[in-house]
């Protein structure tokens, strides 16, 4: 019975309801950006959180040397570096020294492109946005190869497409060797544009915090494709020849370098460890370590957060003034709105309706609008999102994002039910009844 | 059924301009009864009229309908006696101007407490032949803004009908008609009344008065005849 005299009252003030509609809608895409604008932050330094507990090091890597018998060789295993080091784990990213055959797709690739490698823990700890397919497994393929994932310029290449892989032009040139045989890898995935994958951006070290480990990936920047892979799937791969021929590198003889300690890496300290044997870790790193980028984990915290509480200070003030001003408006509003409808509710007064119940058509009426202007402000914004209209933009439409939206259109609902508890009854029905005659 | 005893009325209460409306009125309607209130204006009829409809309060005195004592019930107890027991009718026939005739008269029926409530085809059903005592079957489906003056008075007559009121109250019913309309408009009054329902009707048109089978005086607050 009450929907039928709330929706009468949306039908009535059409003029107010479309005035408050769209500054809700304003205030809610306001809510969604600034929060995107934070989660995306915040969602960035999460998962490199837990790599910054505690004490540690994290840096970015060019080469770490081992010596394996005579000869100092590049690391290519975290766990050997762990060796070494005094009560540290070490998680970390490779330089996978293998490239695409020229053959394939020549336009894109004819240069070398580079491919990532991850541990296990960074492959789980982050997911960049993938357009088609997935990230890389944790767990060991289901097929006979290596699976991918491809950050690539061009449309060149799709989910479940066969690439050959060969090696490096590089190592070719620089170690005269080459793969036993070429290796078959699965594309399981293709990078969006504008994802952020871990490793080292070109600007690395302008922020010392955790920005400095996201690549910002854009199409139409790139000079070639990037490839990703799981380095356990290289190593537990049977077709992968060259994860039995760098083992035997390892230990000093044949010259093929399949993957070497490059990139991102993280090593934390064990709880309990002594000043002097962080101090041996971090002598061990400088001597034997070629890197670019280096900070203790507490400087990266403190960091981080500090560059996320300073971009909360600067977008909630925006925010909170949005808020004020629609409420001013949704006050003058929600006053006219009732002034309007007085009338009509001295009527069903009249009729035998208790002024609570007309407070409560009024607050269906508000509950109808607010609700109607969340679905629809929420489905243009996922329209926008899956057409792509904001892709390359922070704008994104996740739980917070809602939380957001439900809880700020729920303080609209209740400011306006208050504000009508307070105007409506005030007045005697045969006053308001008398005025119109 | 209709009982006023040395009701008082003061408006604006403890204030400089405070104003009795009402000093001391008793009254008392018997069932079936057609009765006139006229007076001069400011001489308290529709003060005391909204006082009979419980849209208004009063300071002192009882007011008792069908021997229940108005003002000693609850507001959700008042506003049911409003839907069941009265039937108002106004002079600017206070309807919802964007509804239609039908969604007028449904309104009492559509407010009708838990209980009493009927079925939406059922009110339907009934409101249709509420119109149809008025003669205004044909306008069911029309937006009362779209009516005319006596017409849109046949439909606040439905409406005040529409839950079998005990108790009529019609304040200035032809105030905004023409001459012809008002004996229109009263012939309804009196068809209502000779099917035995109490109607009280507020006028200072003595024409509408004299049809009644009893008028009242009111002067200065207070019932003289």
């Amino acid at each position: 019975m009450k929907l039928k005299y709330a929706l009468y009252e949306q039908n009535k003030n059409k003029l107010m309801t479309v005035l408050i509609f769209f500054q809700t809608v304003i205030v809610l895409v306001m809510i969604v950006s600034i929060i995107s604008a934070i989660v995306s932050r915040y969602e960035k330094y999460r998962p490199l959180e837990n790599f910054f507990q505690g004490d540690g090091l994290n840096m970015h890597i060019t080469t770490l040397l081992g010596r394996t018998g005579q000869r100092y060789l590049p690391f290519t295993e975290s766990s050997d570096v762990e060796k070494y080091l005094k009560k540290a784990h070490m998680v970390s990213s490779y330089s996978i020294q293998m490239t695409f055959d020229i053959d394939n797709k020549k336009e894109e690739f004819g240069s070398w492109s580079p491919v990532i490698g991850y541990d296990d823990e960074l492959i789980s700890a982050y997911t960049p946005e993938i357009e088609t397919g997935r990230w890389l497994r944790t767990e060991d393929a289901d097929t006979d190869m290596i699976e991918i994932v491809l950050a690539q310029k061009e449309e060149s290449h799709k989910v479940g497409d066969i690439i050959t892989l060969t090696t490096s032009d590089v190592v070719k040139e620089s170690r005269d060797c080459k793969l036993s045989k070429p290796i078959q890898a699965k594309v399981v995935g293709i990078l969006a544009d504008g994802a952020s994958p871990i490793m080292r951006p070109i600007h690395y070290g302008e922020y010392s915090d955790f920005r400095d480990y996201y690549y910002p990936f854009h199409r139409d920047e790139e000079e070639r494709a990037i490839v990703f892979v799981s380095k356990r799937d290289i190593e537990h791969n049977n077709q992968i020849h060259a994860a039995a021929e760098q083992k035997n590198l390892i230990k000093g003889e044949t010259c093929i370098w399949p993957y070497i300690i490059s990139g991102p890496c993280f090593i934390q300290y064990d709880t309990g460890i002594t000043q002097k044997e962080k101090d041996h870790n971090s002598k061990y790193l400088a001597v034997n370590g070629r890197y670019v980028f280096r900070h203790t984990s507490a400087e990266m915290r403190e960091n981080s957060m500090e560059y996320i509480m300073n971009q909360m200070n600067m977008l909630i003030p925006i925010l909170i003034a949005m808020i004020i001003l629609t409420l001013l408006s949704i006050i003058s509003s929600t006053v006219i709105m009732i002034r309007q409808n007085m009338h009509n509710y001295s009527i069903y007064y009249m009729l035998g309706m208790t002024w609570r119940k007309c407070v409560s058509v009024h607050g269906l009426s508000v509950v109808i609008m607010q609700m109607g202007i969340f679905l629809f402000t929420i489905l243009c914004i996922a329209i926008c999102e899956k057409t792509g209209a904001l892709d390359r933009t922070v704008f994104s439409l996740g739980g917070w994002q809602l939380l957001g939206c439900f809880v700020m259109i729920v303080f609209f609902i209740v400011f306006s039910i208050v504000l009508s508890f307070l105007l409506i009854g005030k007045r005697s029905a045969k006053d308001i009844l008398r005025e119109i005659e | 059924m209709v009982k006023l005893d040395n009701i008082i009325k003061t408006y604006n209460k403890g204030k400089s301009n405070a104003f009795e409306a009402l000093h001391g009125v008793s009254l008392t309607v018997g069932s079936g009864e057609m009765v006139a209130i006229v007076g001069t204006s400011g001489a308290g009829k529709s003060t005391l009229l909204h006082i009979l409809a419980c849209i208004d309060g009063y300071d002192s005195g009882e007011y008792c309908i069908d021997g229940m004592v108005i003002g000693k019930v609850s507001e959700k107890k008042m506003a049911a006696i409003r839907n069941e027991k009265i039937g108002m009718v106004m002079q600017d026939f206070a309807l919802v101007e964007e509804f239609t005739a039908l969604d007028n008269v449904m309104i009492p029926l559509d407010f009708a407490s838990r209980g009493k409530k009927k079925r939406k085809k059922e009110r339907k059903e009934i409101a249709l032949k509420m119109l149809e005592m008025v003669q205004m079957q044909d306008f069911a489906d029309k937006p009362v803004n779209n009516l005319s003056g006596g017409q849109k008075q046949r439909v606040a007559i439905a409406r005040a009908i529409a839950n079998e009121p005990s108790l009529i109250l019609a304040d200035e019913p032809t105030g905004a008609l023409d001459t012809e309309t008002t004996r229109e408009i009263m012939k309804v009054f009196i068809d209502l009344n000779q099917q035995g329902r109490t109607i009280i009707i507020v006028t200072h048109d003595l024409a509408v008065a004299e049809q009644c089978s009893r008028v009242i005086r009111i002067e200065d607050g207070r019932i003289i005849e």
